[in-house]
């Protein structure tokens, strides 16, 4: 280490150790003449000979420079300022080889985010090899091959369900939020009240809506644990706040955890209760989870 | 070229410059000239020191701290570039010469068995 220092001054004192080589090689053929003139030799036959004895000059201080530095981080350095002229002599093809390389890595990340998320990791839910997804099967008709549930049919599956320990139902919604700061359009979702229990998670803090409140139509939202740090900053005291969820006034009654997702749909950061009106128990789409008995 | 004439010149294992640089500042401060003169000399100019090996190996060992240089008056009165050996020089020194040593006996006994005439 102490060695490293050392190198490190002389970096700083280059030019001074430059003068200095040299003057300590001209002192050394300097001795070398005056010693063959005191063997006898007349002075430009000694200074020919002691020149001659003493190599390459350039050589020498060449190979001496070589010891104040490090040989192979200024090779790496001399590497990398030749690539960087290539790339500059030739910009076409570089651009099209950084591109090339931007795109693969680009596609290899999404990719291996992806398989990591669905395949890696585990989901973030209680039993997640417990849980299924449930579409209407239309492949006898020639509208489409499936499709979600309306919720009607969740109703109905609920209450004839002798498979699932219970069944749940969401509907992605866009959301304006406003009300507290600036209106923000954000990814929401409406959820029946037993979609918690039915995943199988726990609010980070505060609670989720239930079945109750669900059925009564509550004002009341839970959020992203992402929209929660960036609109309110992480603070708790987002707990019982009025916020604006399309000119409607809501209270936000829990934060999701920072690790939950929901797969069906986006980054979802705002939850409501689904409410289903008695109306919409003739048609509705929707997407349905229900959770196998155990 | 000319200093080629002397009988028979020894090329320089490696790591040997170091050791016999160092062993040389042992005596005292020295500038490099007086260094290469000292080596050849006592060596009954068997070893030729070259500036081409000298100074990088002065300047390597300077780093590496073993020796440390400052400029001073030669007995001349020129000034030179005088090295000494700093306490880890003499360190280094000791390490390498019983190293150096150790090597050269075994080249000895390898060479010269000691049973070589009773066998052959």
């Amino acid at each position: 280490m102490n060695s490293f220092f050392r190198k490190l001054r002389w970096l700083a004192q280059r030019p001074d150790k430059e003068a200095e080589l040299r003057e300590e090689l001209r002192f050394h053929l300097e001795e070398e003449v005056e010693e063959k003139q005191d063997r006898g030799l007349p002075e430009n036959e000694a200074a020919r000979t002691a020149r001659l004895e003493f190599g390459n000059l350039t050589l020498v201080q060449e190979s001496t420079r070589v010891q104040w530095g490090w040989p192979r981080l200024e090779q790496v350095g001399r590497d990398a300022g030749y690539g960087l002229r290539q790339i500059r002599r030739n910009p076409t093809f570089s651009a099209i080889a950084i591109a090339t390389l931007a795109l693969g890595i680009g596609g290899i990340t999404a990719m291996f985010s992806a398989f990591d998320t669905i395949l890696i990791r585990p989901l973030p839910y209680a039993e997640p090899d417990r849980l299924v997804m449930v579409w209407d099967d239309l492949s006898k008709t020639d509208i489409r091959k499936e499709s979600d549930p309306t919720p009607a049919e969740w109703f109905e599956w609920r209450r004839l369900n002798t498979v699932f320990s219970d069944i749940a139902s969401t509907q992605p919604i866009d959301a304006t939020l406003s009300g507290d700061a600036a209106p923000e359009q954000i990814p929401a979702c409406k959820a029946t009240g037993n979609l918690w229990s039915v995943l199988g998670v726990r609010p980070l803090i505060g609670r989720f809506f239930n079945d109750e409140e669900d059925r009564n139509g509550a004002r009341v939202a839970v959020i992203s644990y992402g929209l929660w740090q960036r609109r309110y900053g992480g603070s708790p005291d987002v707990l019982g706040r009025k916020i604006d969820v399309n000119d409607t006034p809501y209270e936000v009654i829990g934060v999701m955890p920072r690790e939950f997702y929901f797969l069906t749909a986006r980054d979802i950061d705002l939850w409501m209760p689904a409410s289903f009106p008695a109306w919409m128990r003739t048609a509705f789409g929707g997407t349905t989870n229900g959770s196998l008995r155990g | 070229m000319t200093h080629r004439d002397a009988p028979s010149q020894l090329e320089f294992l490696q790591g040997t410059l170091d050791l016999l640089i160092l062993r040389t500042l042992l005596a005292g401060p020295s500038h490099g000239h007086a260094i290469a003169r000292h080596i050849q000399r006592t060596s009954e100019e068997l070893l030729q020191v070259e500036t081409g090996s000298l100074y990088p190996a002065l300047h390597r060992l300077e780093a590496k701290g073993w020796i440390s240089a400052s400029w001073a008056l030669s007995d001349k009165g020129k000034r030179a570039r005088f090295y000494r050996l700093t306490a880890l020089g003499r360190k280094q020194l000791v390490a390498e010469r019983s190293k150096w040593e150790a090597f050269s006996r075994a080249m000895l006994l390898v060479l010269n068995p000691a049973d070589q005439g009773e066998t052959q």
